[in-house]
């Protein structure tokens, strides 16, 4: 299912946050949005989720507005996972699983089997079927995350939309978390994610599209748009790109900066003159 | 009728062991226990009072008019009593619990957060104009009155969207407006004299079938959308953001939720005036026997809420007697200590 | 899950009540149930046509306007407040059972409490089994206690008193109920003759009087003629300066005083209820300490300011009007009373 952004912009508490901003994600794809801090990337990905309503601009899903489309039906296709999500730490992973269920039940609120197999399949597709009646709180921050990605599959989505996954990860469950999402990616999912870590996008993803001011500075796939001044431009420092000789994907490094080092008052009188400053020995 | 987990389950060839693995037998034990555990008060509420009655004089007087005493005291006196009393702790204890849902707040009952204050002043407010009155009319104001005051909560605690902090801190500001508005007018009206420390403190005194008559057609709809929220409910949990990605429309479900409990609390303080605490201490214990799946909660609390209302009733009949202490007072006595062991065991 | 619940929820339900839905549905609490407690219920007037002009059954006017029809002579009375007592005994009944508050004459005390004025117990008054319950026209005209008297389902008239005439129609009714009428005829008779010897006493020189009682905040309150302290003031011709105020406060026929106004009246005399027991101080002792009282005509004349009792012009409004006449009249003349 497609998911378009067509001229969308959105605004919080009166400040335009998103500006603009148009793309069109097809069936099938992973997708990396990044930026530097207040870009506006979690609030865009809140407008494609039908989280935010927008000011202007539309965004479709498939060939329906989203915002036409009922709430619960949107669920049945689209599931976003917010971040850092809390609901207490006594419920269990199977739990919170169901929970995923709702837009696809009944007044009655019946089980049925369909809910029965869609809540087992999203807890072996996430992996945590090893703990699946431990509760939350017992769990490490990687299981956790799993626990709430295997709610949003619990959802039977297509698109799959997630708002920093791995921000409070340790690195092991970064990757563990980045392989699930490719691994579902492969069976068919649309992952739209926004991810903090260029590294990361660098790798998974197959298009990155980055965000500066509410606008889309460049989209494409990362070994294209990976490119040390376009990426200066969005995160306003010097990057170099390296490339790993296992996989020739891009991974972009922030390099030594000059103007990182003016930190005695007169060192910033004399970088704010236009004189770089000095670097004391070792310092990088 | 609907059939959940286990039925559906196997019907549709899921082994039952695995139905049991999601919700467990240990909720409908409990709950079984409870109204084991209501009958047995149900029954001593029946015999015990100004007079005692045999269990036998209390079937009698239940099912037949040949002991004329006995019949004139179950039926007449304490059969409807209990009954009150049970409606008004089931609709405070549910209140409670749907409340502190919808406020994701430990502490927020329906006297918190003003919805019990507000009926109280809808109702206070008819009996001074009319204090001719009849009981369905009280009733219908109280609803009217816990309708706008949960109108009154969301619409304060709403700025582009209702957060669960602002509905807890209008709540109790608006708690503290009503009850002055109560207060006020009850101490110069002097119809209400004597009455108003019985009204104040909540009490079942002179409750009767018309007050019964009169709840139910509030009562059981609000119950059932009780029940019928659950899911609703369990998905606001969740927090807003994944509740709204869940397709929840959550303000909108919110001021319904509010509208119920606005019902449901309307129901008992026409009938007990304004009782307090049942509302945050039911829940609670529902919660630490049954967990937090609202489809279990719901019920729970209600039990919880008829066997708090029950028993304080015993008590407050007792003690004095023939003389009675208004209910609400014991209540306060079970509930205030156990909010103390909460806030600082709980957290 | 759900079906299993309403199974267990259903059985629970029949142990608690045999049919419950019924009850809901049918039970209808307005028809009152037979009075069975009365032992002439099913009698009729054809099975009395004896000896003297059949008394019974009688239809009588009560005070709040109902119309009962008292079936026999009433052996075993209950009575809800201080004044339906003394009707009862002044009309020449006894009773079986009372509200807390009730201690004379003597032997009523002797009667089963019942609960308080403002809440009686209807089970401890159905466990006496009584033909009659006199309520209070005053405080069970309330509409929901009246109710509740009215639902317990032996016959009730309400009889009570917030003035002087209410007195006399008080003990008219009862002389009907309690086929008594000879003696309360004499009775009205005597609070008649009693009226106008206080009268008599106290000549043609005009006085001026308040009645005050204090609440808790220590606001002062004064009578006007629509209570009972100010009926029987107004009867005996002592002017009242609070008379033509509005209704204020929470005593019925009472109006709040302030300092200043108590200071703008300056009556001749003030008659201080106090409604607390000892050893709560009497208002009649409090008044004087206030300083801007202090300059008060009832203060400085001695023994100006008196100390009415609560029972008699307060609490228990009835036959003990005579009492009343007498002490208002043993506080102005400066006499005390005669016989």
């Amino acid at each position: 299912m497609k998911l378009t952004a067509r001229d969308l912009t959105m605004s919080y508490n009166g400040h335009p946050v998103v500006d603009g901003v148009s793309f069109t994600i097809d069936a099938g794809e992973m997708v990396a949005i990044v930026g530097p801090n207040g870009s506006g990337k979690s609030t865009l990905l809140r407008g494609l989720s039908r989280l935010l309503k927008p000011v202007s601009g539309q965004v479709m899903l498939g060939e329906n507005d989203i915002r036409e489309i009922g709430a619960r039906d949107v669920a049945r296709i689209l599931a976003i996972l917010p971040q850092n999500p809390d609901a207490g730490l006594d419920l269990t992973v199977r739990e919170l699983a169901w929970r995923g269920r709702y837009p696809h039940q009944g007044v009655l609120q019946r089980a049925t089997r369909q809910d029965y197999e869609a809540v087992d399949w999203a807890l072996s597709a996430a992996d945590v079927e090893g703990f699946a009646e431990r509760p939350l709180g017992s769990l490490s921050g990687g299981e956790r995350q799993r626990a709430w990605i295997a709610l949003a599959l619990a959802q039977q989505p297509r698109v799959l939309l997630l708002d920093e996954p791995t921000s409070f990860l340790d690195i092991q469950h970064q990757i563990e978390v980045m392989h699930l999402l490719r691994r579902l990616n492969k069976d068919g999912m649309t992952v739209v994610a926004v991810l903090h870590d260029l590294q990361l996008a660098g790798r998974f993803a197959d298009r990155v599209i980055a965000i500066r001011n509410g606008r889309v500075e460049f989209d494409g796939v990362p070994s294209v748009v990976f490119e040390p001044l376009a990426l200066e431009r969005v995160f306003n420092i010097p990057m170099a790109v390296l490339r790993d000789p296992a996989t020739g994907l891009p991974i972009p490094l922030p390099v030594p900066d000059r103007r990182f080092c003016a930190i005695a008052p007169d060192d910033i009188k004399r970088s704010a003159a236009g004189e770089p400053a000095e670097c004391p020995q070792g310092v990088v | 009728m609907t059939e959940m987990t286990a039925q559906s389950a196997s019907d549709f060839g899921v082994p039952a062991w695995r139905s049991a693995l999601r919700t467990g037998p240990r909720p409908f034990v409990i709950l079984l226990a409870g109204l084991l555990l209501l009958g047995v008060l149900g029954l001593l509420d029946m015999m015990y009072g100004s007079v005692t009655l045999s269990p036998r004089e209390v079937w009698a007087g239940l099912t037949s008019e040949s002991n004329v005493f006995a019949h004139s005291v179950v039926w007449q006196i304490r059969y409807p009593r209990l009954l009150d009393g049970m409606m008004v702790g089931a609709a405070l204890a549910v209140s409670g619990a749907m409340l502190q849902g919808v406020t994701r707040n430990p502490l927020a009952d329906p006297t918190i957060l003003g919805v019990t204050a507000a009926a109280g002043l809808a109702s206070a407010t008819a009996i001074v104009i009319d204090p001719q009155i009849p009981q369905w009319g009280i009733t219908a104001s109280c609803a009217g009155g816990g309708i706008v005051g949960a109108g009154v909560l969301f619409v304060i605690a709403w700025r582009g969207q209702v957060s669960p902090v602002r509905l807890a801190l209008a709540g109790v500001a608006l708690s503290a407006f009503f009850g002055a508005a109560i207060v006020g007018l009850l101490s110069s009206s002097r119809t209400f004299l004597q009455t108003s420390l019985g009204f104040l403190a909540g009490g079942l005194y002179g409750s009767e079938w018309r007050d019964f008559r009169a709840g139910m057609p509030y009562l059981a709809p609000g119950l059932l959308a009780a029940l019928l929220l659950s899911s609703r409910l369990n998905v606001l949990a969740l927090g807003d953001e994944v509740a709204a990605g869940l397709g929840v429309l959550t303000d909108r479900t919110r001021l319904f939720i509010l509208g119920v409990c606005g019902v449901l609390t309307a129901v008992a303080v026409s009938i007990a005036g304004l009782v307090s605490f049942v509302g945050l201490v039911c829940p609670h214990l529902a919660r630490f026997t049954v967990g937090s799946d609202h489809r279990f909660l719901i019920p729970a609390s209600a039990l919880y809420g008829a066997i708090l209302v029950t028993g304080a009733d015993l008590i407050a009949r007792l003690v004095i007697r023939p003389a009675e202490i208004p209910m609400g007072i014991i209540t306060a006595g079970i509930g205030a200590p156990f909010l103390l062991y909460l806030v600082k065991f709980r957290g | 899950m759900l079906r299993r619940f309403c199974l267990a929820l259903s059985t629970a339900l029949l142990l608690l009540a045999v049919p419950l839905a019924a009850i809901a549905c049918g039970g209808d609490d307005d028809a009152k149930p037979t009075p069975g407690t009365s032992p002439t219920a099913a009698a009729t007037a054809a099975s009395s046509p004896t000896a003297v002009a059949a008394a019974y059954p009688v239809k009588v006017t009560d005070l709040l306007g109902r119309s009962v029809e008292i079936k026999a002579k009433p052996k075993a009375i209950v009575a809800l407040s201080p004044s339906a007592t003394e009707f009862v005994y002044a009309a020449g009944g006894t009773i079986v059972g009372r509200t807390s508050s009730v201690n004379y004459p003597e032997a009523a005390k002797a009667a089963a409490d019942v609960g308080t004025a403002y809440q009686p117990n209807p089970e401890k008054i159905l466990a006496l089994k009584p033909d009659l319950i006199v309520g209070d026209s005053i405080i069970g005209g309330q509409p929901a206690l009246r109710k509740l008297v009215e639902d317990i389902g032996v016959p009730v008239v309400f009889a009570g008193a917030d003035s002087y005439q209410k007195v006399i129609d008080g003990l008219t009714l009862m002389g009907k109920v309690l086929d008594t009428s000879n003696t309360t005829k004499q009775k009205v008779a005597d609070i008649e003759k009693a009226l106008a010897d206080a009268k008599t006493a106290l000549g043609t020189t005009k006085v001026s009087a308040l009645a005050l009682i204090a609440d808790r905040d220590q606001t002062l309150y004064a009578a006007k003629p629509s209570s009972y302290a100010g009926d029987v003031l107004a009867k005996l011709g002592i002017t009242n300066p609070a008379a033509t105020q509005p209704d204020a406060g929470p005593f019925p026929g009472y109006t709040a005083v302030s300092a200043e106004k108590l200071i703008e009246y300056n009556p001749d005399f003030l008659f201080a209820i106090t409604p607390a027991p000892e050893p709560a101080p009497r208002l009649s002792k409090l008044i004087p300490t206030i300083p801007p009282f202090k300059g008060l005509k009832s203060v400085t004349t001695p023994n100006h300011v008196v100390e009415a009792s609560s029972q008699l012009f307060l609490e228990a409004p009835g036959p003990r009007v005579i009492e009343a006449f007498k002490a208002i009249v043993a506080a102005v003349t400066g006499k005390p009373a005669g016989n």
